[in-house]
């Protein structure tokens, strides 16, 4: 207790000079203190990451709370007749177009559109989708090549409901859903009761999405591309018709967005037989029985509860199991039992495509 | 709401006052606009400035009197560091031809393979260790709240006794995990 006591002065910078150099001395000279040190800096370090990180998740919230109250802050000490900061952007702007767009801008924008995060962020953008003829048919592109045949009937998605598959058959065995889903596959959307659905892009970004009428007809505008919008209570594929930098003015009319996770509109599978044992350790691993894949599944798992997604993008194949809100990974060349290891939605990318989100409610825009 | 309720909410760590923060999004949307950016960078702007200024504020070292000012000079510092590094990383991989099939490799490899951060970790482990523990790591450790601060808001007798208990749930999460584990988590 007293070198915790000793070690966490140190860390929180509240040693003065001379207990600094006792500290130092030993720390050098005490290999099981050293240690000790180091662990403590490791777990300082990481509190710090934690704690950012979940307050950063935890914003989102926030967000989403600002967006559905409308919040504004008024002014209570002083009235700042025209910003400095704002005035002074002008000139930065003035600077930014000349020298930086000049400079590096193409360079920027390459980057930009070769990131890594953008793939999946940007999912929609690669399927693309025929203005009228058939939606659909997928165009090959040079990141996603035509290789997998979508069996998915062109307009109408089947939605998948509830525990359909999700029989028990007596005893300690059960079987759990099995869903498949090609990742990133055809965008797509129901819209009833004043309530839009959006499927297959679970990444999507609610803040570079408009809905915006001209006349009677609905339209979704994203990125620069506007989308046709009917009301439909099944699952239908986005259409694009063209491209606009305009969605109008605001109206007083609002709609709801809820953006699917992407087990929402996965189609139900044969590929692989589950079986659940209950067990006290969370374990799983894969085995061949005659030819077809079984999953071996430990653990606490109510079958109802449970979802195993196939995850498929043009050449490679990812398992998941999605139990409530939690995601786990689950590695097909694993076939001797392994623990079960939960995907953060912090630092994992496929774990947030499984994630339910909050409805988001947005005004709807006229134009013209 | 004024600013002077909000801040007070907040240094009393009643975080949800942290939305009305969110209200001075259309100012930094502005500023990216002007500034080779978009909507979402924007969002992911004013969401570190705030978790900055939140971290100050708790810390006792947010002393102005101009949260819009302090938060958007926030935003502009950030977005030309940011600017300034994508165009460093410009400069180094001008040579490499095929920038695509690099970054899809890398997506790919991201995809596939999942590390688990020290950052997971710890949540976890706090997690694992409940309250009153999470909370008074958390306070002290990651919000370097001064322990008379932490003693009066979370009902301890005095910063001496808060401390002690500071100290027996550093010593009980250290226990969750071993030196050669926790040293090669990054």
């Amino acid at each position: 207790m007293k070198d915790i006591d000793l070690i966490d002065r140190y860390l929180s910078n509240e040693l003065d000079e001379q207990q600094q150099q006792v500290f130092k001395n030993r720390y050098l000279n005490d290999p099981d203190f050293k240690k000790e040190v180091e662990a403590y800096q490791k777990i300082y370090e990481g509190v710090e990451k934690a704690g950012r990180d979940s307050l950063k998740q935890r914003l989102e919230g926030y967000y989403n709370e600002y967006i559905d109250e409308d919040l504004s802050i008024e002014e209570d000490h002083k009235i700042i007749p025209i910003s400095k900061w704002r005035s002074n952007m002008l000139v930065l702007s003035g600077i930014a177009a000349s020298v930086l767009l000049v400079a590096f801008g193409i360079w920027y924008y390459t980057l930009k559109e070769a990131g890594p995060n953008q793939q999946i962020a940007q999912a929609p953008n690669n399927t693309k989708i025929d203005s009228g003829g058939k939606p659909g048919k997928y165009a090959g592109t040079k990141d996603h090549p035509t290789t997998t045949t979508v069996k998915q009937n062109p307009t109408t998605l089947p939605i998948t409901k509830g525990n359909q598959y999700g029989l028990t058959n007596g005893g300690k065995v059960n079987t759990v859903q099995v869903l498949s889903v090609l990742h990133p596959g055809l965008w797509a959307y129901t819209f009833k009761d004043g309530v839009l659905s959006v499927y297959n892009n679970p990444a999507l970004g609610i803040i570079r999405l408009h809905v915006f009428k001209s006349g009677d007809q609905y339209n979704l505008w994203y990125d620069g591309n506007v989308y046709r919008l009917d009301p439909s209570a099944s699952i239908k594929t986005l259409v694009k018709t063209g491209q606009s930098e305009d969605f109008g003015t605001k109206t007083t009319e609002v709609l709801k967005v809820q953006v699917e996770p992407l087990q929402a509109a996965a189609n139900p599978s044969d590929n692989l037989t589950v079986r659940l044992q209950k067990a006290d350790q969370a374990q799983y691993f894969f085995r061949k029985e005659k030819d077809k894949q079984v999953l071996e599944l430990r653990g606490n798992f109510v079958p109802a509860d449970s979802k195993v997604i196939e995850v498929k993008t043009a050449d490679t194949r990812n398992w998941y199991l999605v139990y409530k809100s939690a995601v786990y990974e689950l590695n097909e060349k694993n076939i001797d039992p392994t623990n079960l290891r939960e995907l953060s939605g912090l630092s994992s990318e496929a774990a947030r495509l499984f994630m339910k989100r909050d409805p988001v409610t947005v005004p709807v825009y006229a134009r013209k | 709401m004024t600013e002077t309720q909000i801040i007070e909410e907040l240094k009393k760590g009643n975080e949800n006052y942290l939305k009305y923060l969110y209200s001075f999004l259309p100012d930094v949307r502005r500023f990216t606009r002007q500034n080779n950016g978009d909507e979402e960078d924007a969002k992911d702007l004013l969401q570190d400035a705030i978790i900055s200024f939140y971290e100050n504020l708790r810390t006792g070292k947010y002393l102005q009197n101009n949260l819009k000012g302090y938060l958007l000079t926030i935003c502009r510092n950030k977005w030309f560091d940011k600017l300034d590094k994508l165009k460093r990383q410009a400069n180094k991989i001008k040579d490499i031809i095929s920038i695509n099939e690099e970054a899809e490799e890398d997506r790919q490899f991201e995809f596939r393979i999942q590390q688990r951060s020290l950052s997971d970790y710890l949540q976890d482990a706090l997690n694992k260790l409940g309250e009153p523990c999470k909370t008074l790591i958390e306070a002290t450790v990651y919000l370097k709240i001064r322990m008379e601060q932490v003693a009066q808001d979370y009902g301890y007798a005095d910063a001496h006794s808060a401390r002690q208990q500071k100290l027996r749930c550093l010593k009980r999460l250290k226990g969750f995990t071993s030196y050669e584990h926790i040293i090669n988590l990054i």
